[in-house]
């Protein structure tokens, strides 16, 4: 069990065991041409990393690509990840990944504002004029075709927020089910509120361990858990 | 690299950067992080690239002047404090190669 040291990351890093990550969360319309200059950048002096290449990495301990890779994240399910920065990637060949909380997908339209207030998801002016804030699953599913799905959470909490078996289960177990069947085939990973890395309590390791996840995203480190 | 050829030379310095980060607008660009990785099976096998280990072996130093410059105050396991000073080392040096070298942001701004 890796806890988010001092020490532990500096032995990762002098191991040669690290990896960008780029996290945006709402990608406004307003803000396209930013995010694609930004981007722009990004994909000429990074490689994309798919599930694959991750996978190797982890097996292998060495990249094996030309130029280092980049894991740009969209975080929470926001409608405009698909409508403005997945196409930008698609463009570019960079592969996003994008951690969803499931219940704001599921959540009424009418709603959603009231959901993202409700749960730490932040919005941006464009996001309140009305219609539809989040993604749909159609949209998932079609977003996982190009890039990878992992859970959020059901409603985007923190590992301190979640204690019954009632809880795991709503907010670890159920959000996998949810998004394997919008995909068609199993989400790798799962990322706590707040990207709590792993070790913070054995009970919630196991849950996101027994759910069926392989990976933990935190905010020090990529933990591969199964 | 000494501090002085680096560009980063004081405390006062690094803690410019951590507010500069903290400042950006984030609707309009990301936040850059260096992470770790990590098998909670067993042990990924060392790298055989020897450029990525002298990265790595730079964001180590950075990461260590950084923790001590910024977070003296943390508790060992204290992952804000931590992720904070992590933050500030992706921040400035984010691109290939920059490890070592002075602090240049992850992006131009937002209107450039």
């Amino acid at each position: 069990m890796t806890r988010p040291t001092l020490d532990a990351a500096t032995e990762q890093l002098a191991s040669g065991h690290f990896i960008r990550v780029v996290n945006y969360h709402s990608t406004p319309r307003s803000g396209a041409e930013s995010l694609e200059r930004e981007l722009v950048r990004y994909a000429e002096l990074f490689a994309p990393v798919t599930l694959a290449d991750l996978d190797r990495y982890v097996e292998t301990g060495t990249w094996e690509h030309d130029r280092p890779g980049l894991i740009p994240v969209f975080y929470e399910g926001y409608r405009n990840s698909v409508d403005v920065a997945a196409p930008i990637l698609d463009r570019l060949g960079l592969t996003g990944w994008f951690p969803i909380a499931t219940s704001f997908v599921d959540c009424p339209p009418e709603h959603q504002e009231a959901f993202a207030r409700s749960h730490w998801i932040a919005l941006v002016e464009e996001d309140t004029r009305g219609g539809r804030i989040a993604m749909d699953w159609d949209e998932v599913g079609a977003l996982s075709e190009r890039h990878v799905i992992l859970g959020h959470t059901a409603h985007h909490e923190g590992y301190d927020t979640v204690f019954t078996d009632e809880d795991l289960e709503r907010e670890v177990a159920e959000p996998k089910r949810l998004i394997d069947a919008a995909i068609g085939r199993p989400t790798p990973g799962f990322v706590w509120l707040h990207g709590s890395s792993w070790g913070q309590h054995p009970r919630h390791d196991a849950a996101v361990r027994d759910a069926g996840y392989r990976y933990l995203f935190s905010n020090t480190m990529i933990h591969r858990i199964a | 690299m000494s501090e002085a050829v680096d560009g980063v030379r004081s405390e006062e310095d690094v803690r410019a950067l951590m507010r500069a980060c903290h400042l950006r607008d984030l609707d309009r660009e990301g936040i850059p992080m260096v992470l770790g990785l990590v098998d909670e099976r067993g042990a990924i096998p060392r790298s055989t690239d020897a450029s990525a280990l002298a990265e790595g072996a730079a964001y180590r130093d950075r990461l260590e002047r950084y923790h001590r410059e910024l977070v003296p105050f943390a508790r060992e396991g204290d992952e804000g404090a931590l992720i904070t000073a992590m933050q500030v080392v992706a921040y400035a040096h984010f691109e290939p190669g920059a490890a070592g070298a002075g602090p240049v942001a992850a992006t131009p701004p937002a209107d450039a």
